[in-house]
């Protein structure tokens, strides 16, 4: 009686949200799940219930997924709005059962906030969980990386197939002490790899089984490459789903000898597209299936959108602060572009989840990579903006490149009186709303 | 050229806070007074000599890499206590202030020892201490600024303590004191960077280091930083 009391009002609030045109992601499964928070365990789920989490890449690899299942006819329902909390994930479950808490559809696929796993499914087990990856993130909520590691495998047991990046090994410690079925899946070496550790800090640097340090054959990024262990078995080993011939120039990379087209020319894209080949291939899609998916129209990519300030192209890289790794790739991809052009960074809160600013995730970030002479001026931007300039003088960039914009007001003449060339932003989420509100109105509304 | 050696313990294990800030901002600002700095980041694989090196660095870690490192710091009880002694510079912020305590109780009540060189006893709680703080340090006329991040805390009544409490959380979450100073010993629970963020404790610690060694200390101007701390007292730390 009571979960038919919780699905009505989740789907009577829904209807409201929609009727008033708010955002109904969140609140109708803020009211179902405050009334009692086991309702989740009381849904009849699929045969499919499908988990993505991890630090980063949870959305991109989710909507790729969903892509290649509906592209070949499967009947799923998945968090396309992003919202994985456990009150936006009530919010999607709830509305899609019958009244009586049957889940309506043949899979179930969820992009979960990490630590919100434990949350929804302490006793209805995913069937199969993605761990993307685990780094350092939003510390004042989840703590040090050991600590979200922890609270993801808390939430499982062997009922629930573990499908692994096999680059981190931070997540590789699970094929010690972890019971059920583990699927693992890796990028071979590119032309980017390297040898010797850069960055400013390292994660698991230490051998999880006997704590030696760890040799690596090569790095992608942070801690994620080949590794082993000169003083044990402990190592990376051969995996279940291995992509090589990584081109991201030409967007294509070979899964398993199968070659597939990439979304984005970004690294980030290649470990969506072979975690979401791994799920649908050990589910039991057929490689012609996958493939045909991926390299047929793949959804449009969230990040990057490109805008226009008078004859230049303004192009929206939007950071995680907190996140030195999410840094890491915009700093990337405007490095590799190549081109001269100016840099926006700034925020003007730390989080949009906590009041807490802590700000020495600053040091964690290689911004040395914009000690780049194709890099003409960089502006710093909100209430940090003498913070990251700080941390700029420590990267040896030149102070005169380094332009502090004091009122936001007059931040569009700021970027047309002090640089002619095209514009990179790489803030964080409440300033690329400010900055695409006040582009949008400079351009009359168009972009 | 007159050299300071700079030790930067554990730097591949604690390491969570941007710690690298305090090294790059200490390496800079004392080549800047015309000495030469050599730099070792040092780790559980390697040997550790505390005669060698004027200056030591040690930052914050998790559980696992707390105990990694207790275990092999053990073996050197005796040299970090004589090289407190013998006035050698140690900078210790966030968690690593556990190690040098007498004991560290686990949250499921089982005691690690810990290096002994303090009188204080260390304890793991299951809250975690989060937030800004502002700190008033004896020798600075300004506020010392900073955050914590932790699920620890510490017994001391406050004999050795580094900083008082302006804002914020102490030894234990409402303690008056916070840190351990001992001859050169400057240990906190503020994470990460602090040189960077208090570019007056900067100063007065290259000049310490200076005088250590009978060096002419020339004043600089850190003119980014100092800004970044009116604003972050200003907007941040005086609105909560």
């Amino acid at each position: 009686m009571m979960t038919f009391l919780q699905i009505l009002v989740n789907k009577l609030i829904t209807w409201g949200c929609k009727i008033m045109k708010k955002n109904g992601t969140v609140l109708p499964g803020t009211f179902s799940y405050n009334m009692r928070p086991k309702v989740l365990e009381k849904i009849k789920y699929p045969k499919y219930v499908i988990g993505v989490t991890g630090s980063s890449g949870k959305g991109t690899t989710t909507n790729l997924i969903a892509h290649i299942l509906k592209s070949n006819g499967y009947d799923v329902v998945y968090n396309e709005n992003g919202s994985n909390g456990i009150r936006g994930l009530t919010t999607l479950i709830l509305n899609n059962c019958t009244m009586f808490g049957r889940f309506k559809h043949d899979i179930l696929l969820l992009e979960i906030d990490e630590k919100h796993l434990h949350l929804g499914f302490r006793k209805n087990k995913l069937t199969h969980l993605i761990i993307t990856n685990i780094t350092r993130d939003q510390p004042a909520r989840n703590g040090s990386p050991d600590l979200i590691y922890k609270a993801i495998m808390d939430s499982l047991d062997e009922q629930t197939t573990l499908i692994l990046n096999a680059d981190d090994p931070g997540l590789m410690q699970a094929k010690l002490t972890f019971l059920g079925n583990i699927i693992t899946y890796g990028l071979e070496k590119t032309v980017d790899s390297y040898t010797k550790f850069k960055g400013q800090s390292i994660d698991n640097a230490y051998c999880p089984k006997c704590h030696k340090k760890l040799t690596y054959k090569f790095y992608h990024y942070g801690h994620i490459g080949s590794y082993f262990c000169k003083n044990c078995d402990f190592s990376r080993g051969s995996l279940n789903y291995m992509g090589t011939n990584i081109d991201l120039k030409n967007k294509t990379m070979k899964i398993n000898n199968e070659m597939i087209t990439l979304n984005k020319d970004i690294l980030f894209e290649a470990y969506a597209t072979i975690a979401a080949y791994a799920l649908t291939s050990t589910i039991g899609l057929k490689k012609e299936e996958i493939t045909f998916a991926l390299n047929k129209n793949t959804p449009k990519a969230k990040r990057g959108n490109t805008y226009t300030l008078d004859n230049r192209h303004i192009t929206f890289l939007e950071s995680k602060n907190e996140n030195c790794l999410s840094y890491y790739q915009s700093l990337k991809y405007i490095i590799d572009t190549n081109q001269k052009c100016s840099v926006i960074l700034g925020f003007d809160n730390v989080s949009r989840r906590y009041k807490f600013n802590d700000v020495s995730w600053l040091w964690d970030v290689e911004f040395e990579l914009l000690n780049n002479s194709n890099i003409d001026k960089i502006f710093c931007i909100g209430r940090f903006k003498w913070d990251v300039a700080s941390r700029l003088i420590y990267a040896n960039i030149d102070p005169k490149k380094i332009i502090l914009v004091e009122d936001l007001d007059n931040v569009l003449s700021s970027l047309r009186q002090k640089t002619k060339y095209d514009l990179y932003t790489m803030v964080c989420f409440d300033m690329t709303a400010i900055l695409k509100s006040k582009i949008l109105e400079a351009n009359n509304g168009n972009n | 050229m007159e050299t300071i050696k700079i030790a930067h313990l554990y730097y591949d294990l604690m390491n969570l806070y941007g710690e690298n800030g305090n090294i790059r901002v200490l390496t800079k600002h004392l080549e800047e007074q015309n000495v030469k700095v050599i730099l070792h980041t040092l780790s559980l694989e390697d040997e550790l000599d505390f005669t060698k090196y004027d200056f030591f660095y040690l930052g914050c870690g998790n559980k696992a890499s707390f105990n990694l490192v207790l275990e092999h710091l053990k073996k050197y009880q005796k040299e970090v206590k004589k090289a407190i002694k013998d006035n050698k510079f140690f900078l210790v912020s966030g968690t690593s202030l556990d190690l040098f305590g007498k004991s560290f109780t686990n949250l499921d009540g089982t005691i690690t020892k810990t290096l002994n060189i303090f009188d204080y006893e260390s304890k793991e709680i299951d809250n975690r201490l989060v937030g800004e703080q502002e700190f008033t340090f004896n020798s600075l006329d300004k506020p010392i600024i900073g955050f914590q991040n932790r699920n620890t805390i510490l017994d001391s009544l406050g004999e050795l303590h580094l900083f008082e409490v302006i804002k914020g959380f102490g030894y234990q979450m409402d303690s008056h004191f916070e840190g351990i100073r001992d001859h050169n010993f400057y240990g906190t629970y503020l994470l990460g960077p602090i040189l960077a963020r208090n570019p007056h404790f900067t100063e007065y610690l290259v000049s310490k280091i200076m005088a250590s060694k009978n060096l002419t200390y020339h004043p600089f101007e850190l003119a980014y930083e100092t800004k970044a701390y009116q604003e972050y007292l200003k907007n941040i730390i005086e609105k909560n």
